[in-house]
């Protein structure tokens, strides 16, 4: 109590108290919460929320992660490279199938990598 | 600039000291409990509102200043995490009427003056729960914590001004309340004579 009316001196006399609705407010809500304490299970659940959070794996990287799709994108474009190269050196294949099979592997080629780049690039840069 | 007393034991929690987050618990749990409590009426409520408060110094033990005592920054976090289950809930919104029923309900009135004490105090409590929480945590903060004016100012991230124009807000409120009241039950009109 004394703590209060030290604080309510504090004032200025537009603050002051000018009746006893500040004695009932102070002691309803006294009233209220006196007696009450928390129950010791608040502090073993706080040490067992840090004890999950310094256990807890970190995430990889974001410099990490880049890295990884960096090596599937060079990945992709090796074998995109190797696939008409075998082609061109199978030689039971006929002169006209060849043709067809390079052509088709040179279109995939140009077409495949642009997808999977695309796909890579927005996997690494999210936003 | 020197450290506090708290400041010395934010520094040992920075390097993972769980002795010193518990010595902090120990020092602000009943004061910070029962501000939850007063603002949410609800003591699972004000029991998490604690955990989460003393979980946050140990997260972000490096954003605090060990030069000033913790207490106002921790009623900060409390204040605003019993704003949010207040949001969350929407129990604090009780309207007057109900309350003025509860009070002239025929088997809370009795000539017992244990009685009509405690009928009063429910008048009162319910009065201020009744305020608008902005109202109502600077009347939490005001009357049972014994902050400042400067110091509720720090806590509630408003200027001293505001502060000063909630608390009369408040004032007048309850004092508008209790006639009302008083008007309505005349057994204990003279408890505000």
């Amino acid at each position: 109590m004394s703590l209060h009316r030290t604080r309510f001196t504090q004032l200025k006399p537009e603050d002051q108290p000018v009746d006893a609705i500040d004695e009932w407010m102070r002691w309803a809500l006294m009233n209220e919460v006196a007696g009450e304490l928390p129950s010791p299970r608040v502090w073993q659940n706080i040490q067992a929320k840090i004890a999950a959070h310094s256990e807890a794996t970190p995430r990889p990287s974001r410099a990490r992660g880049l890295w990884r799709n960096l090596a599937s994108l060079l990945q992709t474009y090796a074998v995109g490279f190797l696939a008409p190269l075998e082609v061109s050196l199978d030689s039971r294949l006929a002169p006209k199938e060849r043709s067809y099979l390079l052509w088709r592997e040179n279109f995939l080629l140009c077409l495949m990598p642009m997808i999977v780049d695309g796909y890579l690039l927005k996997t690494a840069f999210p936003h | 600039m020197a450290l506090s007393e708290d400041g010395q034991l934010i520094s040992q929690i920075r390097q993972g000291n769980t002795l010193a987050l518990k010595a902090l618990y120990e020092k602000y749990k009943v004061q910070v409990y029962r501000t939850a409590l007063a603002i949410t009426r609800n003591r699972e409520a004000a029991e998490d509102i604690l955990q989460d408060c003393f979980l946050k110094v140990y997260t972000h033990a490096d954003k605090l200043d060990g030069s000033v005592p913790l207490s106002p920054w921790l009623h900060r976090v409390a204040v605003n995490l019993s704003y949010n289950w207040l949001n969350r809930n929407r129990r604090w919104l009780q309207p007057l009427e109900e309350i003025i029923d509860q009070f002239v309900t025929p088997h809370r009135l009795s000539p017992e003056t244990a009685l009509e004490t405690r009928e009063l105090q429910q008048v009162v409590q319910d009065a201020i729960v009744s305020l608008p929480f902005a109202h109502r945590a600077v009347v939490v903060l005001f009357y049972l914590n014994g902050f400042s004016l400067n110091e509720i100012a720090y806590i509630l991230d408003c200027p001293v001004g505001t502060v000063k124009s909630r608390l009369h807000y408040a004032r007048q409120s309850l004092r508008r309340k209790l006639e009302r009241a008083r008007q309505l039950s005349p057994e204990i009109a003279y408890e505000f004579a």
